[in-house]
């Protein structure tokens, strides 16, 4: 994406007129490389030996591109890219023993494609550890079968002799040069079916969900078929990978496609750069070239030999600490001062998040996540940055979709009944039921945890809980977020949870009601109709993000934005959303008294729009001037409901206030992660 | 219905071959034993770096061989009598432990994952490469005191000395092991980390020693592993990887719970290896440890003796 | 009481650690085997090889250095063109399957050629290219040895290399020697996936006919009436254990199992205990050097005491050093040719040049430079079908044995059965075929 999108993404104000999926140069630059290609293939490669490692490098390309798609896009840690692409070469030459070529590539694709299905649909509950040997596991299996399955290799042990040539109108590709360009098209072929990718919502559904899986589900992106799809789009890429070797080479062993490629995969896409498909370019160029590099050099210097793996091992480490965006980033480091901080490229990947090489930039996981490590220590550097001051909260602007009818107004449109979350033996909400009605303001208050965000959470379906819910009528499972999205229910979180490698815009983007034409299908095959409808959901998060006054940020990587403004970013990510409930949780947070006011307007606009809202805050006098209603909690129950006036009254509410110290963490509330933690020592 | 089954054990019974009757039998379950203690350790190693770091190495498998490498070193080229070679091989391989702790682990406490996972892998490399330049790829052997003795006569079949020590000793490690888990306060203090970092740091665990410690002992258990498994076959620098991955699966099958669930699982991948290989498929055998990890992980991915159901994603 | 002592063990552990991994590295200088990358295990001795030289054996290194060997030139002959040989082969230390023998006795047998006035008149260029054994690097050193055109390739020592490689030398038509005795490689292989065609030709024995060989030696010596067969999951153990089982058949002698395993096999139990349930006479054993250990010593381990005979492998497995005295004491192996004990006064010579004792590997590279003298000389010129056409015509004698073209381009037609009973190599039988 990095020159993809160079071009067209500098405007920082005022209305955008196209979606980004229109914006940049990404065939140019496609053209410009392959013509690039063809030049150095003509002016500096001579020998067959070159022009055999120049296919090579293509072919790695096509595998480490299939790479980025499983784990640069979709953060799935894989090691079973190599085994695929040795799937691939397997059934290809098996299928095209009495037939073509194609025939053969034909049921590589099928093959990986069926196969990586199914496995990543076995282990669909395995995350980061459990996946990581899941799919070494699936690699050995695959292994094994290409030494064993005599019906698949001819029983000579995985070394196959005399693989059909890949030929075109019966014409055969048996120079290096044509094979070369068959490989340069075959490249054209997958970096523009990648460049669909990248201007489709799908990339930024799956850079959501890779994440924030939890937040991504709860605005309604279907995180297990995101998932499968990038890691089936994977493994087909590494299966015709497979495919192409095996015919271009003539012969193919299983030693090819182990460990060693397996780890290789890893090392060219870090190695490149984890964020972009020229990334895995770059890097399989270095891989395919510092092999030749270190033979040589240890041919000069004898001393040197087995530091090959010394070499991975330490460019792995190095340039994951020195290099994190890899040496593309290095390029857009260089580039980016001129194009401005504008655009998706302008942000940190998401590895230099993770790594913490930018201070505050890294948001917290609700739920699982990456808290196995982190730990959530990060929770209270986001809170550090400036809270709402450079941009002001601009006044609520008439709403561009037509309001709702309000004619139905008091009738229930969420029911919770007796709703309890435990966590190893804590009752963090003790079976609560509350009710909100149509174009009601509910506020929730309580004390530190009193279990506010618990039962959010438990509501809207991200973490266990027992009870029963209702929307509008309908029962809705507890524990399905996506269901209670479908509902038309929608939150805020106590921390802003945005995406901080993607822009505002496409922030808001991922909430879109309208979710026809989002997928893999769509982008590739039905590209009039998905634009269509990607332009009038660009319209609506347009409209949304000018509401809360963010119009001018909209193409800015959200993590550029202050506290404040994050917070903003997720409301116009709710309003995007068409909702017909919205859950707050402590909105005011980092506001101060006017903007708090603002937020109290925006507020009582949606409720007159028809949308009922649930409000947590610790605010009492915003709470008080906001609410129609006032529920408290403490320690896990409801202990009075009323109007805001006369809850003062009640002894109950006192006594959970008085004395008690806000000295608990922004975290309360949040269950300890199950990730991989265990349940018992 | 009834039918179908039928069929289906028939067809799964044609693949089998039950032959060699009790003497089989017997030489594949102690077969199984041995890999499945080499399992259970590695598996160990894997449980108690997790317990106390949240992090699984990948740099585990090296661990292994390196352990039988400095074993080597200890008995062939320093002339250590076969005892003190083991003792000072444990020894390093605790220190070697720390260090990898304090070099590959400490700078990255706090970040991600992905990271952590990618830093062990580099770590992998590097001690692969270190252990060739060390000791040379060239095939070896790991001396044992009980290597080349006659093989003791159980139920008619032979069984080599070698298989019953891993055995036994692996069985004396998991006991001593679980007494420290549950006895002292290392085990306490490791336990009160699993369960809660942030909490256990607040009522003063000392969090970077409990990581040292577990670091240096898991790598110590990874070193054990290699003493025992090193005898019984060729030491080259591709001996950890296979016990390695066996591990991880006996840890998945334990649900990196219990000590007790983890051993039974390495256990179960040793048994599923030479009992079910032994008489079925036996082509495939090496195959089978990962078809059961991978139905574990589909059916019960909290593993088959954790309690209650496992929420989200693991 | 307790504190101090555990502060200073705290202290003390992270440069005690460092100073015993320093200790370690520095300590073992005396033992200068480089080594390399270790995703792959040795390959089989019938392909390619592992290690050290001969042993001790009976012979006495005494002679003094000989000329170089019988072949006879047609003197007149002289050549406009330089004559370049590039062999295709590790040296020390470049793999862990790398070893010294390949180099250094083509090296021997160029400087002897180039001192006597080289080949026609012309000096003979040659040039090594480390070819690694993955199929595919295998190629790329192909490809670097074609793009230098030279008049002959040497090399290729693994069955993996010269499946991949061979049809590009075929497309390249330049002579090639390759080492392999893999069946696709020999033009007359008739199953599918050949890959033998008439620039290529073999230099080591052909498998199946060392399998033919070594069960017609097995019913020899032991005349056994049950034998299991043991082969490496490849086209080497495949091709081989094919052979063996209709030869065995044919003798009327019943084979009670036949297994197969990888050829990074650790652990073979499984093979041990079905080979044991059969109740087998002798075992015949195709497989690489570390399986072979691992097997010797597990049939031991698990009580069975039979004799079992292998290929040349086994002599990689004894020289390793794994082995148990009476796993060593069962085993038979099946060389090409062992100059140390078939041609001492050219081992002399070796030794002296190079310090150490040669191997049939060193002898194959050192036969395989006068074979190429020969058919340039008998050509005429280093035009690369002429030369191709001289090498159809081999008879050379060499260190070992005498080579002679067959209709498969293979050239080599003998082998030794040998033991290493009391850990010294025994011949006990010649083998022609």
């Amino acid at each position: 994406m990095a020159a993809s999108s160079s071009t067209g993404r500098g405007r920082s104000m005022g209305a955008l007129k196209r979606p980004p999926v229109f914006r940049g140069q990404p065939y140019s630059a496609i053209v410009l490389f392959l013509v690039g290609l063809v030049v150095f293939r003509l002016v500096w490669v001579d020998g067959l030996a070159n022009e055999k490692q120049a296919n090579t490098w293509l072919l790695y390309s096509v595998l480490v591109i299939g790479f980025y798609f499983v784990f640069g896009v979709s953060g799935q840690f894989a090691f079973s890219q190599a085994a695929f692409a040795g799937l691939g070469a397997y059934t290809s030459q098996w299928a095209s023993k009495n037939h073509s070529f194609w025939l053969g590539l034909l049921a590589a694709l099928v093959s990986s494609a069926l196969i990586s299905m199914l496995f990543a649909l076995l282990v669909k509950r395995a995350a980061h550890f459990y996946f990581a040997i899941a799919t070494l596991g699936v690699a050995e299996i695959l292994i094994l079968m290409f030494e064993k399955w005599k019906g698949l290799n001819g029983g000579l042990g995985g070394e196959v002799t005399n693989i059909r040539d890949v030929s075109l109108f019966g014409h055969v590709l048996d120079s290096y040069g044509e094979q070369f360009a068959f490989l340069l098209v075959l490249l054209g072929i997958v970096m523009t079916l990648g460049a669909w990718l990248e201007r489709s919502p799908f990339v930024r559904e799956n850079i959501a969900n890779r994440d924030h899986e939890v937040v991504s589900k709860t605005l309604g992106i279907p995180s297990l078929q995101l998932r499968v799809t990038s890691f089936v789009l994977g493994s087909v890429l590494a299966g015709l990978t497979g495919a192409c070797w095996g015919a271009l080479n003539g012969f193919i062993e299983t030693l090819t496609w182990g460990v060693e490629l397996g780890l290789g995969v890893f090392l060219m896409l870090i190695l490149g750069g984890i964020g972009s498909r020229w990334g895995a370019i770059v890097g399989a160029w270095f891989y395919t070239y510092i092999v030749d590099f270190l033979d040589k050099a240890e041919k000069e210097f004898p001393s040197l030999i087995g530091g090959r793996q010394i070499v991975y091992g330490g460019v792995l480490v190095i340039v994951m600490i020195a290099l994190p965006d890899g040496i593309v980033g290095i390029w857009g480091r260089i580039r980016r001062p001129k194009a401005g901080a504008g655009d998706r490229s302008a942000t940190p990947n998401w590895l230099v998040t993770l790594l913490g090489l930018k201070r505050g930039a890294r948001a917290d996981p609700i739920v699982g996540g990456e808290s196995s490590v982190s730990n959530g220590g990060d929770v209270g550097e986001a809170a550090v940055s400036d809270p709402v001051s450079d941009t002001a909260v601009s006044d609520p602007a008439p709403v561009s979709a037509a309001p709702r009818s309000t004619a139905d107004s008091g009738a229930p449109v969420l029911v919770a009944n007796d709703i309890a979350v435990s966590f190893g033996g804590v009752r963090a909400v003790a079976g609560v039921s509350l009710t909100l009605h149509r174009n009601e303001i509910l506020g929730l208050i309580g004390p530190n945890g009193s279990g506010k965000s618990t039962f959010l959470n438990a509501v809207n379906g991200v973490v266990p809980a027992t009870g029963s819910l209702s929307i509008n009528g309908q029962p809705v499972r507890l524990g399905n977020s996506a269901g209670v999205r479908r509902a038309g229910l929608l939150r805020t979180y106590q921390t802003p949870q945005t995406f901080l490698h993607l822009s505002c815009i496409e922030n808001v983007l991922l909430s879109t009601a309208d979710r026809r034409y989002t997928g893999i299908a769509a982008a590739w095959f039905l590209r009039p109709l998905m634009l269509k409808h990607e332009k009038a959901r660009w319209a609506r998060a347009e409209a949304a993000l000018d509401r809360v006054g963010l119009l001018d940020k909209a193409e800015r990587s959200a993590a550029g934005l202050s506290y404040g403004q994050q917070r903003l970013l997720e409301v116009a990510r709710v309003i995007a959303a068409e909702p017909a409930i919205i859950l707050l949780d402590e909105p005011s947070a980092g506001l101060n008294a006017a903007e708090t006011q603002i937020l109290a307007r925006h507020l009582r606009t949606l409720r007159d729009e028809g949308i009922s809202l649930l409000v947590v805050d610790h605010k009492i006098d915003f709470i008080s001037n906001l609410c129609e209603r006032v529920a408290v909690l403490e320690l896990g129950t409801l202990v009075a409901e009323g109007d805001p006036v006369t809850i003062w009254d009640d002894e109950r509410v006192i006594n959970a206030y008085l004395g008690v110290a806000d000295d608990e963490p922004v975290g309360v509330g949040e269950p300890p992660s199950p990730t991989l933690t265990g349940s018992e020592a | 219905m009834t039918a179908a089954l039928g069929g289906a054990v028939n067809t799964i019974a044609a693949l089998c071959e039950f032959t060699g009757g009790k003497r089989t039998f017997i030489s594949l379950l102690f077969s199984g034993l041995s890999i499945g203690s080499i399992a259970a350790l590695a598996a160990l190693g894997f449980l108690l770096m997790q317990k106390a770091t949240g992090v699984i190495s990948f740099a585990q498998g090296d661990m292994i061989t390196l352990g039988a490498y400095i074993a080597i070193w200890w008995m062939r080229d320093r002339d250590a009598p076969w005892l003190l070679a083991y003792v000072l091989t444990l020894v390093m391989m605790f220190g070697i432990g720390i260090v990898l702790e304090r070099v590959a682990y400490a700078p990255l406490k706090g970040r991600s994952i992905h990271v952590v996972v990618i830093a062990t892998l580099g770590a992998a490399l590097v001690i692969r490469a270190i252990i060739a330049l060390w000791q040379d790829t060239t095939p070896t052997s790991l001396f044992s005191p009980l290597k080349g003795r006659d093989p003791v006569k159980i139920g008619g079949a032979a069984i080599p000395p070698v298989k019953i020590a891993v055995f036994v000793v692996t069985l004396v490690v998991v006991a001593v092991m679980i007494a420290v888990f549950n006895r002292t306060q290392f085990g306490r203090q490791v336990r009160a980390i699993a369960a809660d970092r942030e909490t256990a740091r607040m009522h003063g665990v000392a969090a970077t020693k409990m990581s040292m410690i577990a670091f240096g002992l898991s790598t110590a258990l990874a070193g054990l592993a290699g003493i025992l498994i090193g005898p019984t076959q060729n030491v080259d620098l591709t001996l950890g990887f296979g016990a390695m991955l066996a591990g991880f699966s006996a840890a998945i099958l334990g649900g990196f719970g219990s000590l007790g669930g983890v051993v039974i699982g390495g256990f179960m991948i040793g048994l599923s290896e030479q009992i079910v290989g032994g008489y079925c498929l036996s082509e495939y055998k090496s195959a089978f440890p990962y078809v059961l990890m991978l139905i574990v992980i589909a059916v019960r991915p909290q593993g088959l003796f954790s309690r209650g159901a496992a929420h989200g994603r693991l | 009481m307790g504190e101090k002592p555990v502060k200073l063990w705290r202290r003390l552990i992270i440069p005690v650690a460092l100073l015993s991994i320093v200790a370690a590295a520095c300590g073992d200088d005396d033992d200068d085997a480089p080594a390399a990358e270790g995703t792959t295990t040795a390959p089989a001795a019938d392909e390619t090889t592992t290690t050290a030289a001969a042993a001790t054996t009976t012979a006495a290194t005494t002679a003094p250095s000989a000329d170089a060997p019988t072949t006879t030139a047609a003197p007149e002959l002289v050549l406009d063109e330089p004559v370049s040989i590039i062999g295709l082969y590790e040296d020390t230390g470049e793999s862990p399957a790398a070893q010294p023998y390949f180099a250094a006795g083509a090296q021997m047998a160029i400087d002897e050629i180039n001192a006597a006035g080289g080949i026609g008149g012309q000096e003979v260029s040659y040039e090594r290219i480390a070819a690694g054994l993955a199929a595919d690097a295998a190629v790329q050193s192909t490809l670097e040895a074609i793009d230098a055109a030279p008049t002959v390739i040497i090399g290729l020592p693994s069955s993996g290399q010269v499946i991949a490689a061979a049809p590009e030398i075929a497309k390249a038509e330049i002579p090639a020697i390759l080492f392999s005795a893999a069946p696709q490689a020999f033009l007359d292989y008739e199953g599918e996936g050949g890959v033998g065609n008439e620039w290529v030709f073999i230099y080591r024995p052909r498998n199946t006919a060392i399998a033919a060989q070594q069960v017609a030696f097995v019913n020899d010596e032991f005349a056994p009436t049950k034998v299991a067969l043991l082969c490496v999951n490849n086209p080497f153990g495949t091709a081989s254990c094919d052979v063996m089982e209709t030869e065995l058949e044919a003798l009327g002698i019943e084979v009670t199992t036949r297994e197969t395993n990888e050829f990074d096999a650790t652990d073979m139990t499984t093979q041990v205990l079905a080979i044991q349930n059969g109740d087998p006479d002798l075992i015949l054993n195709v497989n690489f050097p570390n399986p072979i250990t691992v097997f010797a010593n597990q049939l031991i381990e698990n009580g069975v005491t039979i004799p079992h005979v292998d290929g040349a492998s086994a002599g990689f497995a004894f020289l390793a050093g794994n082995l148990t005295d009476e796993a060593r004491d069962l085993l038979y192996g099946v060389e090409d040719c062992l100059p140390t004990l078939q041609n001492e006064e050219w081992s002399a010579k070796y030794e002296d040049e190079f310090g150490g004792p040669p191997n049939y590997a060193a002898a194959e590279t050192y036969d395989a430079i006068y074979i190429i003298k020969a058919a340039i000389e008998r050509a005429g010129s280093t035009d690369p079908a002429a030369v191709r056409d001289a090498l159809a015509e081999t008879s050379h004698e060499g260190i070992c044995t005498t080579y002679e073209t067959d209709e498969g381009n293979g050239l080599h037609h003998s082998a030794i059965v040998v033991d290493y009973e009391g850990g010294t190599i025994n011949i006990i039988k010649e083998l022609s075929f």
